[in-house]
């Protein structure tokens, strides 16, 4: 596979025969029901098979969103530099090992 | 010819978000975990995405851009979090954390 897991390893015993083995049973489950259940809100919704006119569908240019981003967006945008300056120093302090 | 209409685009976001849930669910092993929480991620972004250019406008994409920033905000910190786990435990099994658990 793609991460090079060869096995993943057995859960310790303890679970209850319901969920399976390592409580697989019980998410397929859930997966499963969660699929259907957007399948089914989708098809309630209806927001339509037919497309709608090409002109209103083809507003994506670089200068429209970098207009929104630097004026509507302002403030969520530098609140994500910080965010991501926190997530950097959050990372190192936690990668680091203790004792050199 | 077939026409790829906003529903096509709302059905794959919402298979791919099951798989990650699935993914999520099934998989024992943290790595695959955090990826099955990047395709939830990344099927959000297809939902807004679709969605704003159904409606004629840009802020779809904006908010696509801040959510693929705290994503990879979210994938420094998951994976710090993962080598400082594996140094404590020697294992990446979920089921081996459970000090918090009551």
């Amino acid at each position: 596979m793609l991460l090079n897991v060869p096995r993943e390893e057995p859960s310790p015993p303890g679970l209850s025969t319901l969920l399976g083995p390592t409580g697989i049973r019980i998410g397929a489950l859930l997966s499963l029901l969660l699929a259907v259940e957007m399948l089914w809100a989708l098809g309630r919704i209806g927001l339509g098979w037919a497309n709608r006119d090409a002109t209103a569908a083809s507003v994506s240019s670089v200068a429209l969103i970098g207009n929104g981003i630097f004026t509507r967006h302002q403030f969520a945008f530098e609140a994500t530099s910080v965010l991501i300056l926190v997530a950097m120093i959050g990372a190192v302090v936690l990668a680091r090992r203790e004792h050199f | 010819m077939l026409l790829l209409t906003v529903n096509h685009y709302l059905i794959l976001s919402g298979l791919l978000f099951a798989i990650g849930t699935a993914g999520v669910f099934l998989r024992r092993n943290l790595i695959t975990v955090l990826l099955s929480i990047e395709i939830m991620l990344n099927a959000v972004n297809l939902t807004f995405v679709a969605v704003g250019r159904y409606r004629g406008s840009v802020d779809g994409q904006i908010i696509t851009f801040f959510v693929m920033t705290v994503a990879a905000a979210e994938a420094a910190v998951g994976l710090a979090l993962i080598i400082a786990l594996f140094r404590h435990r020697e294992t990446l099994n979920p089921d081996a954390f459970t000090a918090l658990k009551w």
